[in-house]
């Protein structure tokens, strides 16, 4: 019988992601079986890595659990990099089951590990901020923005993000902080196109699209709105940022409906493009609850705009999935918003109304 | 007031140029070696197409090229005679002092292709080794030998030689200070050899004071089809510096190429790049190009020969092109085209063969129904028989089952065969899209996907009866193994010897593997898995008691003890467990003891009994 380590070292590196964090799977659970510790630590070492883009995130914040387990046992024979537990906050903050207190105390222990000195450094602060944003405890997050800035200007270590996606946070807090000029102009190296990574600027340019239609800078949204769209298209590693596009197109459409645009052909090629990019998102929608939330909150808003605007409803199923669509998103609202203590999830729904109703025909 | 415009030439920093050469065109100074050598065949091509010996003259096309290593003054010198077409005075200056400017080829009406040199810049390469290039010559158009001397300053000068040279040329040039390991004899010898021993040319190496060394070998081997096998893998085995496992010819006409594929001994790891030897006019180009062959010949390294392919400026990868990309798919087509005929004529060959080099094999067949066809047989599966070939595989069932994953099949392995059932193990990489191929292409074989669901439609329902008989026994224990999370079952199957099994599919599989992360993982994780874990649905695996086993008979005769018939069926749960090489978590390797233990205590309590009894 093939084992662990044989199946892990041959079977597993040339399949494509999705499955190969399946057959990663496997071998944690035949490593496990063996007894194999060494072929279960590296498996589940790949297995977060693997969730990073795309995630499994119940599966990846298990797998380093476990790993930062070993490592506390033996430091030398499972050496563990820090850099993957600045993945699991969010992860965690993502699923509503998970306490505020449970996530405390996470960052608690993610800052003792990161940090040995008296004052927390940049990564840590920001993580503070993304999850007090997360938390919709903006005047906390607010609070930790300054901070974070100014650590960041200290010093660079080896557990800051890159520039570009240390850009793309600073702009898309601003923006939920309401500041959304600053928040342009804090993007702006990457909606120029000078700043790139392997993730940004996919995310800025959806992130972007808010502010610039608070600000009225609806030209620029537009060309955002298409660099973005070609970036993520097709890929659900950034179904994140499509939920930001899709919420564009519904406002957009009922932007141009007002202003009497040709609505035999722009509006319902808006809309259509918006609804095939839903439908094949949702088929491939994976990630946690608030992953879930913030797409299906974009969905609903096309779906709404839709029905503003008096789109035809070809399939005559339209009606029905915007029903559904709308439901989750409120369901999942309400698990976040009993969580944290608040109703910023709700609100973020009520808003989405707000601006449709601006501007709807 | 205005001027008029004039017209102005460039002018060139010849040590920028050569900066240029050395630092990012080339890979490095050693490549001198290769202009000296490009340049001499180049001039031997020429006289022998000039006609300048007359017609039939063997002169030129045969002749040879010497590369002496030599001293003066102490410093170390080389000077390579060719001989070839030669240089007249004007020739010199019209086209060995222009940057740009290749050869006299134009001038004779040669074809560009005929020539190795293509850009009329290589010379230059060797100003990274020698501040001065001298070359003597002889046209063998007549007129006085001459003298050209060229210098990395960017003057020049020609002059008549008095006395006689052979017709041919010299060029000879002075290590430059600092830059004595590039004329030292084992690395001369090592890069002609790299760059030249395949040219059709004798070129030797004669170092001051020894034995003249043959730098040019047979290479018949690379485009004779029927070479004989051992001089064939004795070529590649110096060339690409492995032992292949087999050989095959190939060949391209669209690139007038020809070559060999050779096998590699070993499965490649994984993401490595493809280095295959390419030789243009003789020339090496490259020793590991990726553009040669198509991505799924991954298991074999190519050398190949070629008067059709286009190198790219710095000789030392292969031009994007039409031809190239035409070439690829002729050598990929040649290549499968051998490896058909193998299976025809030699079959236990193509065997060896493909049981290196299942994956790359596997990867192909999926896509390719011919391909599939020709290796199927050979391929290694992992069956509930054991590991075997496909062939044998589907002359024992060619009706067969797989799964869609390697824990379900091992959950299913024990029952499929002692059904008699061929059971294939799918969730290896490739296999089940093969299994699924397989079963569409070949008329005398069938496999179907089964699942662990499918274990129960094959299981015989109880009757009445039975299920009355078996009620206590479900009464006693259900509550027990449902604390386990598992849902209980009773059936009849086969083997009768199996008292119970657990079927789990894959959703409840990683579900359990994550509890066991996280019950091994320290309370902060931990807690946060389990509140995570809250919201997932829970797919629980089912626990299938036996009814058809002897033990299970005997807990069903005993099930008002129930403390007993407790303590027995966690025992058979632990052992379903370790049947489907589930790892057991930490409460049911504790739990292991516990029972076994009580059962023990039973079986001494009444064995103290019943002595006690005795007395």
């Amino acid at each position: 019988m093939t084992t662990a380590r044989e199946y892990f070292e041959n079977e597993v590196w040339d399949l494509p992601l999705a499955e190969r964090r399946a057959a990663l799977s496997r071998v944690v659970a035949m490593a496990d079986a063996e007894g194999d510790v060494d072929t279960g630590f590296e498996a589940r070492i790949k297995l977060i890595q693997a969730n990073h883009a795309n995630p499994n995130r119940l599966e990846q914040v298990a797998a380093y659990g476990w790993c930062l387990a070993r490592h506390d046992e033996d430091p030398d024979r499972f050496p563990i990099n820090l850099w993957y537990y600045k993945w699991i906050p969010g992860a965690v903050v993502g699923s509503p089951e998970v306490s505020r207190e449970q996530i405390d105390s996470l960052l608690e222990d993610l800052a003792s590990r990161f940090d040995s000195g008296a004052q927390e450094s940049a990564p840590v602060v920001k993580l503070r901020m993304r999850a007090a944003l997360d938390l919709g405890d903006i005047e906390r997050a607010a609070e930790l923005f300054d901070v974070w800035r100014e650590r960041l200007e200290e010093r660079r270590g080896r557990l800051n993000d890159c520039s570009a996606c240390d850009a793309a946070s600073h702009a898309s807090t601003l923006a939920q902080l309401g500041r959304y000029s600053e928040a342009l102009a804090a993007a702006e190296g990457l909606t120029d196109g000078r700043s790139r990574c392997s993730s940004q600027p996919h995310y800025a340019l959806g992130t972007a699209l808010h502010s610039a239609r608070a600000e009225g800078r609806w030209h620029d949204a537009a060309r955002w709105h298409r660099r973005g769209l070609d970036l993520i298209e097709g890929n659900s590693d950034f179904d994140d940022a499509l939920s930001h596009h899709l919420r564009h197109l519904a406002i957009a459409a009922c932007v141009d409906a007002r202003a009497d645009l040709d609505i035999d052909s722009g509006i319902p090629d808006a809309l259509d493009r918006a609804i095939r990019l839903a439908s094949s998102a949702i088929v491939t929608l994976e990630g946690d609850e608030e992953h879930r939330y913030f797409f299906y909150r974009g969905v609903r808003l096309v779906l709404a705009a839709a029905d503003a605007v008096g789109y035809a409803d070809t399939s005559g199923a339209l009606g029905e999935l915007r029903d559904a669509v709308a439901g989750r998103a409120e369901a999942l609202a309400a698990a976040f918003d009993a969580r944290n203590g608040n109703a910023h999830f709700g609100a973020g729904l009520h808003r989405d109304d707000l601006e449709l109703a601006v501007c709807r025909p | 007031m205005t001027s008029s415009p004039t017209d102005q030439n460039f002018s060139v920093d010849l040590h920028g140029v050569v900066e240029l050469l050395s630092n990012h065109l080339y890979s490095g100074p050693q490549v001198f070696l290769r202009e000296l050598l490009q340049n001499a065949v180049d001039a031997l091509t020429a006289r022998a197409e000039s006609g300048a010996d007359g017609p039939g003259s063997a002169g030129g096309a045969a002749g040879e090229v010497s590369f002496q290593l030599s001293r003066l003054e102490g410093r170390p010198v080389i000077s390579v005679t060719d001989e070839g077409l030669g240089l007249t005075r004007e020739e010199a200056e019209m086209f060995m002092s222009v940057i740009g400017r290749s050869s006299k080829r134009d001038e004779i009406g040669m074809a560009r292709e005929s020539l190795i040199g293509q850009f009329g810049v290589g010379i230059l390469s060797c100003f990274a080794v020698s501040d001065e290039i001298t070359v003597t010559s002889q046209s063998a158009s007549g007129g006085q030998p001459i003298r050209w001397t060229g210098r990395a300053d960017g003057t020049w000068t020609v002059e008549d030689l008095a006395g006689s040279h052979a017709v041919g040329a010299t060029v000879t040039l002075v290590a430059r200070h600092g830059e004595d390991r590039f004329f030292d004899g084992g690395f001369v010898e090592r890069h002609l050899r790299m760059y030249g021993e395949l040219l059709d040319h004798r070129v030797w190496l004669r170092p001051e004071g020894q034995t003249p060394i043959l730098i040019s070998r047979d290479h018949d081997a690379l485009t004779n089809p029927v070479a004989p096998v051992d001089e064939v893998m004795a070529l590649g085995r110096d060339l690409l510096g492995f032992d292949p496992l087999d050989a095959f010819p190939l060949q391209a006409p669209v690139g007038q190429a020809q070559g060999v594929a050779y096998v590699l001994p070993h499965e490649p790891a994984p993401n490595t790049k493809r280095a295959d030897r390419v030789y243009v006019k003789g020339m090496l180009v490259s020793a590991e190009t990726d553009r040669l062959l198509p991505d799924w010949a991954f298991f074999v390294r190519c050398l190949v020969v070629s008067d059709g392919l286009h190198p790219t400026a710095s000789r030392e990868e292969l031009h994007h092109d039409e031809v190239l990309a035409d070439t690829r798919d002729q050598l990929g087509e040649s290549l499968r085209a051998q490896m058909m005929r193998l299976a025809e004529t030699d079959s236990a060959r193509l065997g060896t063969l493909v049981q290196t080099h299942h994956l790359a094999m596997k990867a192909l067949a999926i896509h390719d129904d011919d391909f599939l066809r020709l290796v199927v047989d050979w391929l290694p599966i992992e069956s509930a028989e054991g590991r075997m070939s496909f062939g044998e595989f589907r002359t024992r069932h060619p009706v067969a089952g797989f799964t869609n994953t390697v824990d379900e099949f091992r959950q299913l392995a024990p029952i499929a065969t002692a059904q008699g059932m061929g059971l294939l193990a799918g969730g290896y990489t490739h296999d089940v899209p093969l299994f699924v191929a397989a079963s569409r292409l070949l008329d005398d074989f069938t496999a179907d996907l089964v699942q662990v669901e499918d274990l129960f439609t094959g299981f015989g329902v109880l009757t009445e009866a039975e299920e009355a008989a078996i009620a206590p026994l479900v009464d006693a224990v259900a509550e027990r193994i449902e604390s386990f999370d598992v849902e209980l079952a009773v059936r009849r199957f086969e083997p009768h010897e199996t008292p119970a099994l657990l079927a789990m599919d894959d959703t409840a599989f990683r579900l359990r593997s994550l509890r066991r992360t996280q019950s091994e993982s320290a309370d902060l994780f931990s807690n946060i898995v389990g509140s995570m874990t809250a919201g997932v649905d829970d797919a629980k695996p089912i626990f299938c008691l036996n009814i058809a086993n002897p033990i299970v008979g005997r807990l069903v005769r005993i099930a008002d003890d129930q403390a007993l018939v407790t303590h027995s069926v966690e025992v058979l749960y632990l052992q379903a467990l370790l049947m489907g090489h589930h790892p057991l978590q930490v409460s049911e390797a504790a739990l292991l003891n516990t029972s076994l233990s009580a059962i023990l205590d039973r079986a001494t309590d009444a064995g103290a009994g019943t002595s006690e009894a005795g007395e």
